[in-house]
């Protein structure tokens, strides 16, 4: 009975190991085989969607049902790839295909993966027909989707898709900051500006800060008015900081240096890089108090402000650089100075 | 004649640009589609492309390889950075006048400026025009011919 039962354990882990052994070679198998699949379509459509618009041959070669996601990503990645004409190329190439048709049968599915591939398909394609569709997932749960649809609005109506968005990029904290950005630089300033400044001064303040931050794609022209109203109703430190990174006019100075000695280190530093960019030489004597401030980068940046100050004498660093009471001080002024003379 | 075969344990001599490798263009980039996309394109214009998948890959090309017409890298590379990989090409004998376009998704002035700081001699910013490519390649590579 005991042999029996010691012999039926053994026989079990044997399979069991076997099975295992088994499963890693399928696995290893399949994933050599899945990139022997794609390198193979790479090696077949990559040239065909390349090469201009004059060399797409009258007959494409066929594409499978297993060639579907592959080519996907392949096709996206080009698109994500070129600027001009060649864009336009490829969305010949894809209605030639009748990608346009399968993208919509892939948004309604159930994998997540496919219908990122859908969204991502039909924006550079510009299919108005799924417009409302992609409103719809702009609010949905997962923030992946959600991004995706709105890029992909952007590229079917930027304009449009303006009001839609940019309510979403003050509400949700789950958008990456730089995958917005780059959206918004993608579609430049004449797009952005105008909606962006006007959105940054509808939403509640405390979600003016998420706006702010994408001011740099705006014109200055825009972003100033709204920033001076802003930073006279806030002491969120984040839209302080925010509304400080804009300022680009000598005029707004005075507002600066009213920050300078702000509680806040992030804040403090903003308005020294906003002297490194516009003070004189008048603001030598206020950013050398802060010289003993207590946060590195704050004393990294008024050092660096002060050799950028116009007027200012390299000397008169120098000397301060041996004779100022703060070791602190003295340290940072000496290390600008190396980096200065690097 | 590849001065690197002889049995001599002196250095070898600093590659010269022949004419057999006028129309090679050394790659270097991380991205298997870009690598293979800015090969087919190069290739297609007539010019011989040798890819490296990373920074470590690229600097052991630097020394087994005669120089290029032309290299276009990626800034944003595996194991060694390529601003650091440009001035790694500058100090090799023979690559120091190899003409460097940089193919970059850093659009930003300082990446641009740190990079023509750091001796390129071209930069393109992904996404780029496949033709403007080429013709960036072609360009450096018969003004350097010519020179």
């Amino acid at each position: 009975m005991t042999l029996s039962f010691v012999l039926s354990i053994g026989v079990a882990v044997g399979l069991l190991y076997v099975a295992v052994v088994a499963n890693l070679f399928l696995v290893r198998f399949r994933n050599s085989a899945h990139v022997r699949h794609r390198e193979q379509l790479e090696g077949v459509w990559l040239p065909l969607l390349a090469d201009g618009q004059e060399q797409i041959p009258t007959d494409l070669p066929p594409l499978r049902r297993r060639d579907l996601v592959p080519f996907l990503v392949l096709w996206n990645q080009l698109q994500e790839s070129f600027v001009g004409e060649a864009k336009s190329h490829l969305n010949t190439v894809a209605r030639r295909l009748g990608i346009d048709r399968t993208a919509h049968q892939l948004l309604q599915g159930h994998s997540l993966s496919r219908r990122l591939l859908a969204v991502s398909t039909l924006g550079h394609l510009g299919e108005r027909s799924v417009w409302n569709d992609l409103v719809r997932m702009t609010g949905d749960a997962d923030g992946l989707l959600s991004l995706a649809a709105a890029r992909a609005l952007t590229r079917i109506d930027a304009p449009a898709a303006m009001p839609v968005i940019l309510p979403l990029v003050a509400q949700r904290r789950d958008w990456s900051r730089n995958y917005v950005l780059g959206m918004l630089s993608e579609l430049g300033a004449d797009v952005v500006s105008r909606p962006l400044t006007e959105a940054a001064m509808r939403v509640p303040i405390e979600q003016a800060d998420r706006l702010l931050q994408y001011f740099s794609v705006a014109h200055v022209s825009d972003a100033v008015p709204v920033v001076r109203s802003i930073i006279t109703r806030t002491k969120n430190v984040e839209c302080l900081a925010a509304c400080l990174r804009v300022f680009a006019d000598v005029d707004d100075l005075d507002t600066v240096r009213e920050y300078l000695y702000h509680p806040s280190w992030q804040v403090r530093v903003q308005a020294v890089n906003v002297l490194a960019r516009l003070g004189s030489a008048r603001d030598f004597a206020a950013l050398a108090l802060l010289l003993t401030d207590a946060e590195w980068w704050v004393r990294y940046r008024t050092a660096r402000a002060m050799c950028a100050l116009p007027g200012v004498d390299m000397a008169r660093i120098q000397q301060l650089s041996t004779e100022h009471h703060d070791p602190f001080a003295r340290d940072m002024l000496v290390h600008v100075l190396a980096e200065a003379h690097a | 004649m590849d001065a690197r075969a002889s049995s001599t344990p002196l250095p070898a001599p600093a590659p010269q640009l022949t004419p057999a490798n006028t129309r090679d263009v050394f790659v270097v980039e991380d991205d298997p589609i870009i690598a293979r996309l800015v090969g087919h394109l190069l290739t297609r214009g007539g010019y011989k492309v040798h890819h490296a998948a990373d920074g470590l890959r690229a600097q052991a090309m630097l020394t087994s390889s005669p120089c290029p017409a032309v290299v276009v890298m990626d800034v944003m590379l595996p194991y060694v950075s390529g601003f650091e990989l440009i001035s790694q090409i500058r100090k090799t004998p023979g690559w120091e006048r190899v003409p460097v376009i940089v193919l970059t998704s850093k659009s930003q002035e300082s990446d641009i400026l740190r990079a023509f700081d750091s001796g390129v001699n071209d930069y393109v910013v992904k996404p780029f025009r496949p033709e403007e490519l080429v013709a960036r390649v072609r360009r450096l590579a018969e003004g350097w011919r010519a020179a």
